[in-house]
């Protein structure tokens, strides 16, 4: 099943999306501030390096943002993303995004980080046998959790 | 005198107890045998013993492979000759005198009639054989006999010995105040006695030869009394004289002050011989050449904590060096070691525990050099508490005009108790299943779910079986499709 999966992603440099950024600051900062009060685990300690300033699971990428932010997607949808935003990045590193299906580790997906600010995703293509709960651990270089978003995939 | 204190000093009590009970034990076997004949081979076994110590340190194999058969053959010939001397000093009525008191021998004997008696047949050129039993059986040195068992009197005696009575000829057998045979055959003695001595005289003798008996003879043609004991034979003149042999054989004879001394003299001297004896041979084994051995000694675990358990050790066993005494350490057997480690402050995962003296159990005696190896790492598994995050399992669809933006249980964590290692691989808790058609709320709401304990030996608080989780949903516009 892991070889069947499609993994892709996208980088942002900050300065192409800043003015983006502005116009819908009052949003992100809603859907940010709502998304992680379901899905995360607040438990990460905080990297020296940068600040991870949002982390959702949605169902598309529309314009450099997460779009459709939800905790359970039909796997009719065919694919998900994990959108991850990072600022005060102080020097070039490494995140992981890794996807666990029911406990079991079913892809990893290695990130670049650069000053000052990064926004990133990765996204899983669903199968019929992808149902059931889900997480997504969000990883420093160091194996750190920095957050968990955990959802779910249905009929 | 310092260095003996401290020498003494260094002494435990358990090895003065040691050598005062064995002292006593040979002590009261030399009361009890005291005066028989075994006693009397303890010279020769004391030679054996020491021709064996010689040969062995000189190195003459064959020599000493001689004497330890020779002394192995003796053990089972003495018990089989000294049968009936071992057999009188066991077959005490009560067990206790093996511990206290000196053995004597209870013959209540009317000394005075039969001294009279003797002389009064001597008068009356009767003649007469009385054979007195000392501690030895006679039984197999003499042939015939009628049983008689009358108490004695100067009548029963005369008219027994009197030559028309028909048991007259031959020796009576007298025990305690009875007469028990009469007209007994007794060995002939094979010394050349004078001729003065008829038969009757040289049957006295024969018996004193084989036993310990002391026989009286009354001649029938001088009616002369003699007593025969030891081999010897002896003319008796008075009543009073053969009175005193008599007492002194029966062990009846009142003890005059400087005998009593006398005696108290010989059980202390004795006494004093069988403690530095004893001491002797305490020392030759317990202090003796130093010795080194190495054995495997199983480790013995114990005060294991209420719900711990032993998950995986290291070693099972340890190997020790000890030393002592060749004789101690020969003897020496495996389950008289013990290795015991306390687990009463383990602690859930690896613990790691050194082997020191005070784990090792050993026999007096023997010392601890080295154990190998030093130190024991145990794994205890055990009950524990965590926190695990708890994740909601959806089932059934979705209405597919609506998306569910959050939804949040109520705790997030879950505090379980488990057995650790295992309960460390359990990262997450999972809902039991929650239908999403019942979420037709475009608000929202609060849900109530049971939890899925799994593994079943997962234990939960009460207040976590049921959890809230409160979620949003939210309508999805037409224009919030994926592309």
């Amino acid at each position: 099943m892991i070889s069947n999966k499609k993994i892709s992603f996208k980088f942002c440099p900050s300065a192409l999306v800043l003015f983006l950024h502005f116009i819908l600051l009052s949003l992100s900062l809603f859907v940010f501030l709502s998304s992680n009060a379901f899905s995360q685990d607040r438990d990460s300690p905080p990297s020296p390096h940068f600040t991870l300033t949002r982390a959702v699971m949605c169902e598309y990428i529309k314009e450099y943002e997460p779009a459709n932010i939800a905790v359970l997607f039909p796997i009719s949808l065919g694919r998900i993303f994990c959108f991850t935003a990072f600022e005060e990045i102080s020097q070039n590193t490494l995140i992981y995004h890794r996807w666990f299906h029911k406990d079991r580790l079913v892809a990893t997906n290695r990130f670049h980080l650069k000053s000052p600010k990064w926004s990133t995703f990765s996204t899983m293509q669903l199968r019929v046998a992808d149902k059931g709960p889900w997480r997504v651990e969000i990883t420093d270089d160091n194996d750190n959790i920095l957050r968990t978003l955990r959802f779910s995939i249905s009929d | 005198m310092k260095d003996l204190l401290i020498f003494l000093s260094s002494l435990r009590w358990q090895d003065y107890v040691d050598i005062f009970l064995n002292s006593y034990i040979l002590f009261r076997l030399y009361v009890l045998f005291r005066g028989s004949r075994l006693i009397r081979v303890v010279p020769v076994v004391a030679m054996l013993w020491i021709l064996n110590f010689l040969a062995l340190s000189m190195g003459l194999v064959i020599t000493t492979w001689a004497i330890q058969g020779v002394m192995a053959a003796a053990a089972i010939i003495f018990i089989i000759v000294f049968r009936d001397d071992i057999a009188l000093v066991f077959n005490s009525r009560n067990p206790l005198s093996f511990f206290w008191g000196i053995p004597s021998r209870k013959l209540s004997t009317p000394i005075e009639i039969i001294a009279e008696t003797m002389f009064e047949l001597g008068r009356k050129k009767i003649g007469a054989l009385l054979v007195f039993p000392g501690k030895q059986n006679i039984d197999d040195h003499i042939q015939g006999g009628v049983r008689w068992g009358g108490i004695i009197s100067e009548q029963m005696l005369v008219s027994i010995f009197w030559d028309k009575n028909p048991v007259h000829d031959g020796a009576v057998i007298v025990k305690e105040n009875k007469i028990s045979q009469v007209s007994v055959i007794l060995p002939l003695s094979k010394q050349n006695l004078p001729s003065r001595y008829g038969t009757r005289h040289r049957a006295a003798v024969g018996m004193s030869e084989v036993s310990d008996a002391m026989v009286i003879v009354v001649s029938e043609e001088r009616g002369r009394v003699s007593i025969a004991k030891n081999s010897e034979i002896k003319e008796v003149k008075s009543v009073d004289a053969l009175g005193e042999i008599l007492a002194g054989h029966t062990g009846n004879v009142k003890k005059k002050g400087l005998e009593n001394w006398k005696e108290i003299l010989e059980f202390g001297i004795a006494g004093l011989l069988c403690f530095v004896l004893i001491t002797g041979v305490w020392f030759g084994f317990s202090r003796g050449k130093e010795t080194l051995k190495s054995i495997n000694a199983p480790i013995e675990y114990t005060d294991i904590k209420q719900g711990y358990d032993i998950i995986s050790v290291s070693t099972n066993t340890v190997d020790l060096q000890l030393s002592g005494s060749t004789p101690l350490l020969r003897a020496l057997r495996p389950e008289t070691v013990k290795v015991l480690l306390k687990l009463g402050n383990t602690t859930v995962g690896p613990n790691i525990f050194n082997i020191s003296k005070d784990n090792i159990m050993l026999p007096p005696g023997v010392t601890l050099k080295k154990v190998e190896p030093q130190s024991v790492e145990l794994v205890m598994g055990g009950l524990v508490q965590r926190k695990i995050p708890l994740q909601i399992d959806w089932s059934g669809t979705l209405d597919n005009t609506l998306i569910l933006e959050s939804a949040v249980p109520e705790p997030a964590f879950v505090e379980v108790t488990g057995v650790s290692p295992g309960v460390e691989d359990i990262v997450t808790l999972y809902t039991e299943k929650i239908p999403l058609e019942s979420l037709k709320e475009t608000d929202g709401g609060i849900i109530q779910a049971g939890i899925v304990i799994h593994p079943p030996s997962l234990k939960i608080a009460d207040k976590f079986k049921t959890v809230a989780i409160k979620y949003v949903v939210k309508q999805r516009s037409s224009n919030e499709i994926a592309p």
